[in-house]
């Protein structure tokens, strides 16, 4: 009955909208599983909707952590983190990409280069010794600045200002506009969209950062997000499965409408890096 | 004309330093200082408080006697031997097949597929503590229905390293996608008009055309699955623990555990060198093999 090319089509679609099944069915289950009780959580055979809708979960973990902190302390970092973390990759990259002439270019640019690939697992030892000794444990600057400075963003937006036409700044020069002017007033609203690609990717990154909040902060007014989710997640005892649904709910919910606003950005800034590298 | 000297093309550059300034300090302070002084670090034993005792090689030669150490190396070179050609092999197949022209609903599905992705790892974890809970979990519930028995997967030492894999594999394949997605479309169309013309199937057009010009993405893709692989730590150490009996151990957990859970700082220098190392070889070597066969 079915013509062969429908059928190609509808396994076709079937295959996609599985995968995306696949994809999607674990948030499905976190969103539901937050309005259980815990003992629905662990029944078996495990139901899709809640018997009756526990918005307590909500409320209760807000009293079990200072979760509403911990949601501050990670925007607040992230916000901080992408602000300044942008900036300074936009002046250096400006600077290595535009004065060809300056002494000691070549080499500041390869030394940067060498280090991209470099983990931060790999520099948790010495950057946690260093935060001890300056008092820096449980503080924000240390949630903030440790990774600001990224070969990997100072390179993208580099990149990017290499394709600014010279004579674009040469004629603001001529006409006697400032160096700093110069960068602020001509180079940076260029450069917009990369700034938003390179942002939202770093806004992302550190908002979802584990290992070095986990390794900074064991104050728990300190901890970011993850980082209080995992220490629910740790605890010996009945692990309170319903909150840490509800908490990871609540900390997921803002990132993906985040996502979806800024979608193109994020795309973009993630398939930059490897058409070009 | 005059050459100028160093002095005079300082001067008249000198807001190449202003405009760099601001990312060398931090980057001197954060990255620089760190890189030198953990090896200095790790020619000591220290034990975070009181005076470093230096011991040079030692730390070094006691990593290729630890038998955690070779545990651990040997469950991540698993994971990532498993996991990245699983999440590339998806990703392409699923880029290719979002590439289609007349694909309907691209935007959700793209949306859908990216998901997984943008969710932190921490949470990644937990949902899934539940979905592969051995006596509860969902995936176990399937697995049941369709007349199996239930796989203890976090309980189990053969189990705990797969389910790290599978939880790797679903996060991952949908940002790949994304990559080799961009990818596929700068492949000019010609190549495939051309193929049609002379009655090229479909799985011919994507064995000699898609699979040799998508090489250096499928490269690129590689060299960042092998960097993150050897960078996994949230999802054992929320899943798992590492265990159980350190089956799902990874080195990245093992330096966690030996510096700031044992305080053996030292040592977990001497590992983020070894670590760093091991990065480096297994990407220099990618490199060199995907270029070199290409001709450059």
């Amino acid at each position: 009955m079915f013509e062969k090319e429908n059928i190609k089509t509808y396994v076709f679609y079937i295959l996609l909208i599985t995968g995306v099944l696949i994809s999607l069915l674990p948030f499905v289950w976190m969103i539901t599983s937050s309005f259980k009780t815990l003992a629905e959580i662990s029944e078996y055979p495990p139901s899709l909707l809640p018997d009756e809708v526990m918005w307590n979960n909500y409320v209760d973990v807000f009293d079990t952590v200072p979760y509403g902190r911990n949601l501050f302390n990670s925007f607040f970092v992230a916000i901080m983190y992408t602000f300044f973390g942008v900036f300074i990759s936009a002046t250096g990259g400006y600077a290595l990409s535009k004065y060809r002439e300056a002494p000691g270019r070549k080499l500041f640019f390869a030394v940067i280069l060498s280090t991209m690939m470099i983990p931060m697992q790999v520099l948790a030892i010495p950057l946690y010794i260093l935060m001890a000794q300056v008092g820096w444990i449980n503080s924000y600057p240390a949630l903030i600045l440790p990774f600001a400075a990224q070969g990997f963003g100072l390179f993208m937006l580099k990149q990017y200002i290499d394709g600014i036409p010279d004579d674009l700044i040469e004629a603001a020069r001529i006409d006697g506009c400032g160096e700093f002017r110069i960068f602020f007033q001509i180079i940076l609203p260029v450069i917009k969209p990369a700034v938003a690609a390179l942002g939202t990717i770093y806004f992302m990154n550190n908002y979802n950062l584990f290992f070095w909040p986990l390794i900074v902060t064991n104050k728990s007014i300190m901890y970011t997000v993850p980082v209080a989710i995992a220490q629910l997640q740790g605890q010996q005892f009945g692990i309170p499965l319903h909150h840490i649904m509800a908490a990871a709910t609540l900390s997921t919910v803002p990132l993906i409408i985040i996502f979806l606003y800024f979608q193109k950005y994020i795309i973009s800034g993630i398939t930059m890096g490897a058409l070009k590298g | 004309m005059e050459a100028k000297t160093t002095l005079q093309k300082i001067k008249e550059n000198r807001h190449f330093y202003y405009f760099l300034v601001p990312f060398l300090l931090f980057f001197s302070v954060f990255m620089l200082f760190p890189i030198i002084f953990s090896f200095y670090m790790s020619l000591h034993r220290w034990g975070g408080l009181g005076q470093a005792t230096f011991t040079g090689l030692k730390n070094y030669m006691r990593i290729f006697t630890d038998s955690t150490f070779h545990t651990a190396l040997k469950n991540t070179i698993f994971m990532w031997l498993t996991s990245t050609p699983l999440i590339l092999g998806f990703a392409l197949i699923l880029a290719v097949m979002l590439n289609q022209k007349k694909v309907k609903f691209l935007k959700y599905f793209r949306v859908g597929y990216f998901m997984p992705f943008v969710t932190s790892t921490v949470v990644v974890g937990v949902i899934f503590t539940i979905l592969l809970d051995s006596s509860f979990g969902l995936v176990n519930f399937f697995i049941e229905s369709i007349g199996f028995e239930k796989i203890p997967f976090l309980t189990s030492t053969t189990w705990s390293k797969i389910s790290i894999v599978i939880v790797l594999t679903w996060r991952w394949v949908g940002y790949n996608t994304i990559i080799m997605l961009a990818g596929l479309q700068n492949i000019p169309e010609d190549l495939y008009e051309a193929a049609e013309i002379d009655g090229g199937t479909t799985l011919q057009k994507f064995f000699y055309i898609t699979v040799p010009m998508m090489r250096p993405i499928i490269l690129f893709t590689f060299i960042l699955s092998t960097i993150g692989s050897f960078q996994i730590f949230t999802e054992p150490y929320i899943m798992t623990g590492g265990g159980p009996m350190q089956s799902s151990l990874s080195v990245v957990q093992y330096l966690y555990n030996s510096g700031f859970q044992q305080f053996r700082m030292g040592y977990a220098s001497a590992l983020s060198y070894v670590l760093f190392a091991i990065i480096f070889v297994a990407s220099y070597f990618q490199i060199k093999i995907g270029s070199g066969e290409e001709g450059i």
